[in-house]
């Protein structure tokens, strides 16, 4: 008798286990938003904190991914980054949901602060990762980060300057935050389709897929915003803004996914059929 | 190379051709490794090499030549009496030199007797000559066999006699300085690095450092505990097969005796082969052949290509090129 189950299957099973749960969080985020079976506030409420699990669920899976490695280990330097740069869209998350539970349209504010403060552990953790991967020399990798930075900021002006002729010093302001967004995920995603592409085949490629669809969903939200066609509660939600909010619930999924992907790798991954846990 | 028998103590004197298969037969119920020697009243000396029972090769030691006898023959040269018979244990390592010392052909001779001083500058001349040597040095203080592969390796195994024992051990090209204050009587058997023997030697020199390379940059992406399941993974894939090897995150320890070049080149091909499959399982297959490509690129010239040449040329082993 079997009295318990080997590394690959411990492995399968997990996987399957956090693909359906996430499946199942999803269907009930469609179903807030469908049928919107609750009272207006219940059901942003819920909405939210599905949002808030989602993103909980991706950190606790990053810094879980941080813990597998030992001290000296160079990839721990990359996790310990990235688990901080998830938990600070966590507080992003929560902060932004109460706003817009207590206020309706969430301005520029407290929580635009976290999710930038993010992209800098982010942009620091794929700095350790190409470092690791590419070997470059110091002066090499000098000069790669500030012609990415250059093309960065002028990307970011051009747009800016697309999108701003003509409108208010408010809707400037909103601009200037929001569009940090999508260049920001521009160069997230470019990285991201580097290294998954480096690593493909592998379990290491996951979490890079994740990140790259957190970019499209920013794209997405961009888009959204600028052209004034986001709501801001559930009961309000146009088929464009539901099938955002839903979507960006299933990007902290993947990522969450892809990083636990890596972590059950980590923790099961080759080991002999005979081997503990 | 002369007659490299000489140095195994006698033990049995005057035997016949039945207590011979006696002794071969006690040999292989203990798991003997190491090298039995029969004499014959000819002047004759044969020389059995034995890895834990099994008898691996038969050479007939002239005095200034030694030669491999097929197995066919075996059994009509030892059917003689009047014989005496000495063992020597050794371990395997030591066995695979003989193996290289036995059977590398000699293409020259020098011989000279130097100082320790001058023979240092010599020896490091040798190490980085293209011809692989055999050196054999002799004092009132020293006797022992080194093998020299050239090409600025590294690496050099001897062999020292000491008393009715032998010792192996490997170092390094500075060995010389070691050596003790007395004129020395050098004599450097020059080969022919074409032959298998220099080719199975050179290809286990450079695939310690290839192995231990891979290993160490897939640590440094996927982390040491994934490395050492790796290792282990492998040391089990390699024990299934049958090959006394070890892999651990320092690389392989190699104790396996391959009796021919193929068999040493299929073994490490399929390595690899396991290598890529279990470690692309982590980081997908085009990091592992960029990995392989960037350690290839790292060793010298010489050794890249030899394990271009013999390991990665084979089908199935990745995606190299561009490496040379």
């Amino acid at each position: 008798m079997r009295l318990e189950w080997s590394a690959k299957e411990t492995s399968v099973r997990t996987r399957g286990a956090a693909k359906i749960a996430a499946l199942v969080l999803i269907a009930m985020d469609a179903i807030i938003y469908v049928t919107e079976p609750f009272s207006e506030i219940w059901n942003d409420i819920l909405a939210k904190l599905l949002l808030v699990v989602a993103a909980s669920f991706a950190a606790a899976v990053a810094t879980l991914v941080w813990a597998r490695y030992e001290k000296t280990d160079e990839p721990r330097r990359i996790w310990s980054w990235f688990a901080v740069g998830l938990w600070l869209w966590v507080a992003a998350e929560l902060i932004w949901g109460y706003a817009n539970f207590s206020q309706g349209k969430v301005s520029e504010g407290i929580a635009d602060v976290f999710w930038v403060a993010a992209y800098l552990f982010f942009g620091q953790a794929l700095l350790i990762q190409y470092r690791i991967l590419v070997q470059p020399s110091k002066r090499g990798l000098w000069g790669r980060v500030v012609v990415a930075i250059l093309f960065l900021f002028v990307l970011y002006m051009l747009l800016y300057s697309l999108l701003t002729s003509g409108v208010d010093a408010q809707s400037q302001y909103s601009a200037s935050v929001n569009l940090f967004y999508p260049v920001a995920d521009l160069f997230l995603a470019s990285i991201a389709l580097w290294l998954a592409r480096h690593f493909r085949g592998g379990a290491f490629s996951r979490p890079w897929l994740g990140l790259l669809a957190f970019s499209f969903t920013d794209l997405f939200f961009a888009w959204l915003e600028i052209s004034g066609i986001y709501s801001w509660s559930v009961d309000q939600a146009n088929l464009w803004s539901a099938l955002f909010d839903i979507t960006y619930l299933g990007a902290y999924l993947i990522l969450g996914l892809g990083l636990l992907s890596q972590w059950v790798f980590l923790k099961y991954g080759l080991r002999s059929p005979t081997s503990a846990h | 190379m002369p007659d490299f028998s000489a140095f195994i103590p006698e033990t049995h004197r005057n035997i016949s051709s039945g207590y011979v298969e006696t002794l071969i037969q006690a040999r292989r119920e203990e798991l003997f490794t190491g090298v039995l020697r029969l004499s014959y009243s000819s002047g004759e000396n044969l020389m059995f090499t034995f890895l834990e029972g099994v008898q691996q090769k038969l050479y007939r030691c002239l005095e200034n030549c030694i030669e491999a006898l097929p197995r066919q023959l075996w059994f009509d040269v030892l059917n003689r009496s009047s014989t005496s018979a000495g063992f020597l244990p050794l371990p395997v390592e030591a066995v695979r030199f003989v193996r290289s010392a036995c059977e590398a052909p000699v293409v020259g001779v020098d011989r000279s007797t130097l100082p320790p001083q001058e023979w240092i500058g010599l020896a490091r001349k040798w190490s980085v000559e293209q011809e692989p040597s055999v050196i054999h040095i002799q004092s009132h203080l020293v006797n022992k066999y080194c093998l020299i592969a050239g090409h600025a390796t590294p690496i050099m195994e001897e062999l020292f006699f000491v008393g009715n024992g032998v010792r192996f051990s490997m170092a390094d090209t500075s060995f010389s300085q070691t050596l003790p204050q007395a004129d020395l009587l050098v004599t450097r058997y020059v080969s022919n690095r074409e032959h298998d023997a220099w080719r199975e030697y050179e290809l286990r020199l450079a695939f310690g450092p290839l192995l231990r390379m891979l290993l160490n940059r897939f640590g440094e992406l996927a982390g040491r505990a994934l490395t050492g399941r790796l290792c282990e993974r492998l040391s089990i894939w390699a024990a299934e097969g049958g090959w006394n090897v070890a892999i651990s995150s320092n690389g392989i320890v190699n104790r396996h005796y391959f009796g021919t070049f193929e068999s040493a080149v299929r073994f490490y091909v399929e390595l690899i082969r396991c290598f890529q499959s279990e470690a692309s399982l982590a980081l997908g297959a085009r990091m592992i052949d960029g990995i392989s490509r960037d350690v290839l690129i790292k060793l010298d010239p010489y050794r890249r290509e030899l394990l271009l040449r013999h390991l990665y040329s084979q089908s199935g082993v990745g995606g190299v090129t561009g490496v040379m």
